[in-house]
């Protein structure tokens, strides 16, 4: 007889200090014995301060406005001030894991997704800055580890149930699937006009799709390892250069490489081997650098056009599993274990070279 | 329902629930509970997406696969419970693996307590590290069936602590026919008699437990008692030998008798089957001397010289590669220098691993060529010169012995920089990329030290190896003469020597080896020790109550004749040379300096390619197969030759001779004896009185002579 209860919640306040938790409970499906175990698990956990429980930032996101960014941490978010980061407000979610974050282009409602590992793969649509859940989309077997906008109306799943989902807002199947990874999906990206999906996934591959008809365009196997993170270079309106250019995204992966891409046209541009994982990238200010999140604990920036590590910054000693760049100010946000937001401002980011 | 342990933990002090470790406390939880085995997530592409390091022998890479990769998914910090390394292992949710973990066990509360304290893994540097595992007894004597052992494992650790680790550790019993041990209570049964192996595993450290059910013969008391007397009497090796059989309660056959110890030794040492002048010799002699007065004849003799060369060729796996045949000729001429020399086999190894050259000038260089690439160089080394597979630890750390994949790589990158084509030279580069680091391995003699600041770390390895101490060379090869001997290593496989598979006599392989260094790693002196012992002359003839004994010695453990004496040894008997490829008529099989010399003869008794090891496992090495029987009994290797003109048969009929005298002349070239009075008899009747044709008859008994099993073993 098992005898694990299964849904209850301890909200840690923002600075994950045991002795300052919250207690909630959500989505309950037998209240008694969980309002019973949660009590008795705070007062177990009071009772010892050493027990800190951290679970790590696995998403960052910032809000349209940018004065806030909004960190997802197991079982609920916490809003944050940019860039004081003092905690504005901790939203508890139904997932068991939230993996990711991402604000549909109008910046109006906030993509949640996870799930419960190996069972379920879960997105909650919410309405922002309110936060309250506008819908629920569930169809995966597995956690949703990488979710993006299309538009509005539309948005991919990629999920360590090897597939890809395409999903319209409210509606409760996805559209299409997109199987052909042989692993889970760990990362995905739109481009060209919302008209393909880039992901790549554990199986090593980078896959090119088309949003339209869920036709697999080509396959990416530059990758030794495990890919862990897509980002596709943004296009700004002010750059004279940029026209006419082919879309550009970096990838990274267990193999310890950064590479460039060309998905368009399935090229690899250039690459560069690093002295660490990299478990997240995003792209800085006019996508002139790039902000690597390695697993000892720094963050490489490296530019795109040399592909050399410019600068090494050691942010701490765990792995950092988000980053964002302030689409502002050009500072870093970057989250990592033990629920450790951290900010990189500019001028740190320019000492360091 | 609330699990109460936890108000229990609550008013624990803190240090002692943040003290649960991952490496000492969580580790051994997955490993009792088979999650790091090779069937399992231990398997070197994991299982199921979730790999583990097998026995948990690398907890840093175990710690980041459950707590630290895929955002840590594994581990659910806010619900323990709900965290897949519970809800797997305990079947809450559905698992590949089954049902591993009783979610109200100990372990199961272990795990919960680990993640509410954070799932944390303490660094090393500020905690006691485990040192050592030491499990109690570590042998043990069981005589009445109904007894119960208890074992015990205790961990100790670099502060001087210790802790008894009897629940978390492992115990498998090699058999688990004849031994039964309760999982959580670490309580021993044996189910049947002999020697049997338990393997304690705690962490990274295996142990092995020795327990003996001596054999319940009341009607071989008498014998054993017997055993007693003798046994202060003799060398090193009977006292080891008849010691263990007194112990398990095995009595010992009686001795072989001069003329099958004439034939054993003659076929053991030389290769061949004794002569007739050898036989007179033998004979001639003083009864008390004439078998160390044989021996000693046997191992200055040039065909020991040839046999032996044979021997070591097969260890060397010296064979043609396309191109290189003349390469190969030079490596068997100069080991057969060696062995005529009576070289050390310390420096010949040394010779081996340190020569550079052209290799159809230099012999031993040609050892660089017998396999390709640094890694098979480095398990070939390890298997040849330690007697140990260092090759599992290519992609793990070994899981029953000591070996880690820094040892594996390490002994690979001492050889990457030799660059062997028809010249073996060192070059001023070559490297190996270790696998977990993704680094270039320093180079690194397996077990000791690295030795890449070194200037040569081939000669740092080659002067390890052979030194005095060494713990592996000397055992190595006195295993291997004892198993040519003696029909079985002390240690099998003879490549796989380790503490997780012990010697059936521990202390005499170390006495034999100890006894080898001291003799200068001379080859015949310790052949000579084992031919001279009472347990080599030891009858083939099983006695009551040792009948299924094998690997005890109480009786002499009979040895299919290697494909070149077997081919040698029926040319002999029937006097018709075989032609070996473009050797000259009358070539022996056994002074072949390759295999890849044509002869259909030698391929359908099945001789060794040597591109591969020749040892073969013990269940094999003594039966032959199907295929030698066909072939001998139908094929041509026998009928074709028995039938010839020119054969020792038609020499005996055109001499005139007798059937009487013509079966007493076969009876002594093939089974080098006389003919007893029954089969005198027998013989008489069937071909005196058998209508036919005399020579068919004839034909048939020299066939059935050499399709006889006295005839195809040396026993």
């Amino acid at each position: 007889m098992i005898h694990f209860p299964r849904r209850s919640k301890v909200i840690p306040s923002a600075t994950g200090s045991a002795k300052c938790l919250m207690l909630c409970t959500v989505r309950e499906r037998r209240p008694r014995r969980l309002i019973q175990h949660s009590f008795c698990w705070l007062f177990f956990v009071m009772a010892h301060p050493a027990l800190a429980v951290e679970p790590p930032i696995t998403s960052l996101v910032f809000d349209s406005a940018g004065d806030s960014i909004i960190a997802s941490s197991q079982s609920y978010m916490t809003v944050y001030e940019w860039p004081s980061l003092r905690v504005k407000r901790t939203v508890p979610s139904s997932l068991v894991s939230i993996q990711c974050l991402a604000f549909s282009p109008d910046g109006k409602t906030l993509a949640v997704a996870g799930g419960t590992p190996a069972e379920s793969g879960v997105v909650e649509i919410r309405s922002w800055p309110q936060g309250d859940v506008l819908a629920v989309h569930e169809g995966h077997d597995d956690t949703v580890q990488s979710v993006a906008w299309i538009d509005d109306k539309t948005f991919a799943t990629g999920s360590l149930d090897h597939e890809i989902a395409i999903w319209n807002l409210g509606v409760d199947k996805p559209i299409r699937r997109l199987k052909g990874h042989s692993k889970g999906v760990t990362s995905i990206q739109v481009m060209a006009g919302g008209s393909l999906i880039v992901s790549g996934a554990l199986d090593q591959n980078i896959r090119v799709w088309k949003v339209g008809t869920g036709e697999l365009v080509r396959t990416l196997n530059n990758h030794t390892r495990a890919v862990n993170d897509l980002k596709m270079q943004s296009q700004y309106p002010d750059d004279d250069t940029a026209a006419g250019k082919l879309p550009t995204m970096a990838s990274v992966g267990n193999d310890r490489t950064v590479r460039l891409w060309q998905p368009t046209i399935g090229r690899l541009v250039r690459f560069c081997r690093i002295d660490a994982v990299p478990l997240a990238v995003t792209w800085g200010m006019q996508g002139t650098w790039l902000a690597v999140a390695c697993d000892d604990g720094t963050v490489r920036i490296i530019n795109p056009d040399t592909m050399e590590v410019t600068a090494e910054i050691s942010v701490n000693d765990s792995w950092l599993y988000a980053i964002q760049v302030h689409p502002a100010d050009g500072s870093l946000a970057v989250g990592s274990l033990r629920q450790r937001l951290q900010r990189l401002t500019k001028n740190q980011l320019l000492d360091s070279q | 329902m609330f699990p109460w342990w936890m108000l229990f933990v609550a008013v624990l002090p803190v240090d002692s629930v943040a003290g649960i470790d991952f490496d000492h406390d969580v580790i051994p939880v997955l490993t009792k509970a088979g999650c790091n085995t090779g069937a399992c997530h231990g398997a070197a592409i994991g299982r199921g997406g979730f790999k583990l390091s097998l026995y948990g022998s690398d907890p840093v890479a175990d710690y980041r696969a459950i707590v630290l990769e895929l955002k840590g998914r594994r581990v659910n910090l806010l619900e323990p419970e709900q965290s897949l390394l519970l809800m797997k292992p305990t079947e809450a949710m559905e698992h590949g693996g089954g049902f591993r973990l009783d979610p109200e066990s100990e372990s199961a509360a272990r795990l919960t307590q680990w993640i509410q304290t954070g799932a944390r893994q303490h660094d090393l540097k500020q905690r006691p590290h485990f040192s050592r595992l030491e499990v109690s007894p570590s042998s043990a004597v069981i005589s009445d069936p109904n007894e119960r052992l208890n074992l015990k494992a205790v961990a100790h650790f670099s502060d001087g602590s210790v802790r008894d680790v009897t629940r978390e550790t492992v115990f498998t019993p090699e058999d688990t026919a004849a031994i039964r041990i309760n999982a959580q209570t670490a309580n021993l049964q044996v189910l049947r008699d002999g020697r049997h192996i338990v393997i304690a595993r705690y962490l990274s450290q295996v142990r092995p437990v020795e327990i003996v059910s001596p054999f319940r013969l009341p009607t071989a008391q008498d014998d054993i008692d017997d055993q007693k007397q003798v046994f202060e009497q003799k060398q090193f090796i009977d006292r080891a030998v008849n010691n263990l059989l007194t112990k398990l309660g095995i009595p010992l056959s009686k001795d072989a008798g001069d003329t099958v110890f004439l034939r054993r030794v003659t076929l053991d040492l030389t290769g061949r089957l004794p002569d007739t002048a050898s036989f007179q010799a033998f004979f001639a002699d003083d009864e008390s001397r004439r078998r160390e007065d044989l021996i000693d004849r046997l191992l200055k003799s040039d065909e020991f010289t040839e046999y032996w060369t044979l021997q070591l060729a097969k260890l060397f796996r010296i064979h043609a590669q396309p191109g290189n045949e003349i390469g190969a000729q030079r490596y068997h001429q100069w080991l057969q220098r060696q062995i005529a020399g009576n070289v050390g086999y310390d420096v010949i190894a040394k010779q081996l691993l340190t020569a550079k050259g052209d290799t159809h000038q230099v012999g031993p260089a040609n050892f660089y060529r017998t396999v390709g690439g640094p890694r098979e160089q480095a398990e070939f080394a390890s298997e040849l010169f330690m007697g140990t597979r260092l090759r599992c630890a290519n992609c793990h750390d070994h899981p029953l012995d000591r070996w880690t994949q820094d040892d594996y790589h390490g002994l690979a990158a001492v050889f990457a920089r030799i660059r062997s084509g028809r010249t073996v030279e060192l070059t001023d580069n070559g490297q190996v990329m270790h696998p977990k680091t993704g680094k270039n391995a320093i180079p690194r003699i397996p077990g000791a030290m690295f030795v890449g600041d070194t200037d040569e770390p081939l000669n740092a390895f080659a002067d390890w190896l052979v030194a005095d101490q060494n713990p592996y060379f000397a055992r190595a090869i006195v295993n291997r003469l004892w198993q040519t001997m003696m029909g079985r290593g002390l240690v099998e496989p003879a490549d796989d020597l380790r503490a997780t598979n012990p010697a059936t006599h521990p202390k005499l392989l170390k006495e034999l080896a100890d006894d080898f260094v001291e003799h200068g790693f001379d080859l015949r002196h310790t052949l000579r020790l084992i031919a001279v012992s009472h347990a080599y002359a030891r009858s083939s003839q099983s006695s009551r109550g040792n009948e299924s004994d094998v690997r005890y010695y109480s009786h002499r453990i009979g040895q299919q004749l290697e494909p070149e004496v077997l081919a040698d040894a029926i040319s002999d008997v029937l006097g018709i040379p075989e032609l070996y490829g473009e050797k000259p008529l009358g070539t022996r099989a056994v002074t072949l300096a390759t295999p890849q010399v044509e002869s259909e003869t030698l391929d359908a008794l099945g001789r060794c390619a040597r591109e591969k090891s020749c040892e073969l496992p013990i269940s094999f090495a003594g039966t032959g197969g199907l295929t030698l029987k066909l072939h001998l009994f139908n094929g041509p290797i026998l009928n074709q030759r028995i039938a010839s003109d020119h054969g020792r048969l038609s020499h005996l009929i055109a001499a005139g001779k007798t059937n009487e005298a013509i079966v007493d002349e076969f009876y002594r070239a093939a089974l080098s004896r006389t003919v007893t009075e029954t089969e005198r008899q027998f013989w008489s009747q069937q071909l005196n009185e058998s209508r036919g044709d005399r020579r068919n008859l004839l034909e048939d008994f020299v066939w059935s002579l050499l399709t006889c099993k006295e005839f195809v073993t040396n026993h």
